[in-house]
């Protein structure tokens, strides 16, 4: 018997949940007040799989989450941070597995760590490396689907082994595989029956180009087939591929929620700092002070100097051009602050 | 019950690593070769009952049902892997019945048959029974307290030992009401009301009372075990 209901209808645009602390500035960002705010009663969308409410959690002085509210339906969201930001602690505690310091989270309504049927409809794959080492990956998935009251869990094993690339035939122990192929494995049991809510916790780490691409269709088809689908990121462009809404998580904290493109956006909104380098930086630096666009200039040496810019994109976009008019080689364009790091940084710090 | 089964089998080959069970079966053998040895040097019964209860019951028994059922759930708990019982939709003693079945499974043979030979080495077939009676009472609830403390702690192997050798072997010796708060009391019990007077404790519990303390110490320590499950943190 499973007990796998079929995925409701996939909606033809997923309705953004409510934001509960929404800033009338940006459509993209949600402002998290300093205080604990109370729980506001949300309003629910009727598709929504996943209600998370002031969320937080500590570990003795370590606030590793700090009041995250969010909705979501059926479809792809990202959550992308930097290490240490609380991904992964937001995801087991969506899965049940750790219990909030404060706050709720509500699955299909229930409470993932109490209620086992709801557990039936989750599936994870968690950060952490480790596997039954000596069973063989055949073993290992069709166990999941005996654990999840599968009919017939060694037929299911080798279609989902099969989904990710992994021949069910292979004899050799879970031990002998590469990273690679044991984020396989791991993603291959979360499938085995079928979940509604998936959580993948960077399911792409150890894996190779083809199979990156590979596993980002893979995902991509499940929130298309109406699967909620939860996937933690700290690479800007893995998430880009996703396709997905994107949730911003820095230090804790909701920093920003969107689809791709306004994340995107706002990030290249935020003030740039770029080193040039060229054969004259005192000269193209008085060239560059008479446009627009600069907001601070420091002559470094000879040959380089450090621009603070509004409009990143502009700048790069002619700074060759007036190099050329001022009669000065260019050597080296980098941006300085071009990492998630400081991105997140200035995101939190808005 | 097909779920509890699949997860007592995967256990098992977590539980019996071959480092373990070589270093218990090389335990059981230095007593067996022990009791030889006192026999030979014509020991009568009752010394060798009394050895098969000093070696067996107080320290063979206590310390391989220590070592195998600590990993029961320890050894999920510290490879990070207890994640994949925990997040289905089972109820959670059924995690608890499967890690006590794999310890059970494990601990039967390599308890029973080096008691046993211990046991025919005596050469009385009291004595023999007496010591399978103790070294049962022994299995089951060593292996139920032991399988539960893996769950509690990383270092279940060094709180196990400082049970087994300060609590049961100084504490209970000396005092008779710490005596009621020790597994060694109801083993050495077992072995004197079953193997008659070769026992070595001189007043020892009802047949009744051991079986019901026994059957205490199993449930309770399943439902601490059930308990902590449902409450615990999974990494
Ligand atoms: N069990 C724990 N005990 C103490 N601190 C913890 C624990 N788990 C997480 N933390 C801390 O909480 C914070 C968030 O950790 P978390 O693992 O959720 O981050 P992450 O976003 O998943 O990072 P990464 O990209 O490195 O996986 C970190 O500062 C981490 O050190
Ligand atoms: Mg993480």
């Amino acid at each position: 018997m499973t007990n796998v209901p079929p995925p409701p209808p996939i909606p033809s645009q997923v309705p953004p949940p409510p934001a509960p602390h929404a800033s009338p500035t940006s459509s993209a960002y949600v402002a998290q007040p300093a205080p604990p705010a109370p729980p506001l009663p949300r309003q629910r969308a009727d598709n929504e799989v996943l209600a998370v409410t002031n969320l937080s959690k500590w570990f003795g002085d370590v606030v590793a989450v700090s009041d995250i509210s969010f909705g979501l339906g059926p479809g792809v969201t990202a959550l992308l941070g930097p290490n240490g930001a609380g991904k992964s602690t937001t995801l087991r505690m969506i899965a049940g597995l750790a219990a909030p310091s404060q706050g709720t989270v509500e699955v299909f309504g229930a409470d993932p760590r109490k209620d086992k049927d709801v557990r039936g409809r989750i599936g994870i794959v968690p950060q952490q490396e480790s596997l039954f080492q000596e069973q063989r990956a055949i073993e290992f998935v069709a166990l999941a689907g005996v654990l999840n009251g599968l009919m017939d869990p060694t037929g299911r094993a080798r279609e989902v082994l099969e989904i990710v690339e992994l021949d069910p035939a292979d004899t050799r122990p879970i031990s002998s595989y590469s990273k690679g192929m044991r984020q396989r494995v791991k993603v291959a049991q979360a499938l085995i029956h079928k979940p509604e809510l998936l959580l993948l916790d960077e399911p792409l780490t150890g894996l190779d180009p083809r199979q990156r691409l590979h596993m980002t269709q893979l995902i991509r088809s499940l929130g298309e087939a109406g699967v909620c689908v939860v996937v933690s990121s700290h690479v800007l462009d893995e998430v880009e591929r996703l396709g997905s809404r994107v949730m911003v998580i820095a230090q804790g904290r909701l920093a920003a929620q969107g689809d791709f493109h306004e994340i995107r956006a706002l990030m290249d909104d935020r003030p740039h700092r770029i080193r040039v380098r060229s054969s004259n930086a005192r000269t193209l630096g008085g060239v560059l002070l008479t446009g627009s666009g600069i907001a601070g200039l420091t002559v470094v040496d000879g040959e380089s100097l450090i621009v603070d810019t509004d409009d990143a994109a502009t700048f790069r976009g002619t700074i060759a051009a007036v190099a050329q008019a001022a009669d000065v080689r260019l050597l080296e364009v980098q941006p300085l602050d071009d990492d998630l790091e400081s991105v997140f940084k200035y995101l939190v710090g808005r | 019950m097909n779920t509890i089964a699949a997860m007592t089998r995967r256990i098992i080959p977590a539980v019996a690593t071959r480092g373990r069970i070589i270093a218990m079966l090389l335990i059981g053998a230095a007593g067996i070769a022990i009791g030889v040895v006192l026999r030979r040097a014509d020991a009568t019964t009752t010394d060798m009952t009394e050895f098969a209860a000093l070696f067996g019951l107080t320290i063979f028994v206590p310390l391989v049902a220590l070592v195998i059922s600590t990993a029961s759930l320890g050894s999920l708990v510290e490879d990070k892997t207890l994640v994949y019982f925990w997040l289905r939709p089972l109820g959670r003693w059924q995690i608890s019945t499967a890690s006590l079945l794999a310890g059970l499974a494990v601990l039967l043979p390599l308890i029973l048959v080096p008691m046993g030979i211990l046991g025919i080495v005596t050469g009385d077939t009291d004595a023999l029974q007496g010591i399978l009676a103790g070294s049962l009472v022994g299995l089951v609830a060593y292996t139920s307290v032991f399988t539960m403390l893996g769950l509690f702690t990383q270092r279940a192997l060094a709180w196990g030992l400082l049970y087994v050798l300060l609590w049961e072997g100084l504490v209970a010796g000396f005092s008779r009401s710490a005596g009621w708060l020790a597994i060694r009391t109801y083993t050495d019990g077992a072995l004197s009301r079953v193997g008659g007077s070769a026992g070595s404790i001189v007043d020892p519990p009802q047949g009744a009372t051991i079986l019901i303390v026994t059957g205490a110490i199993v449930v309770t320590s399943f439902v601490v075990t059930t308990w902590r499950l449902n409450t615990m943190t999974v990494d």
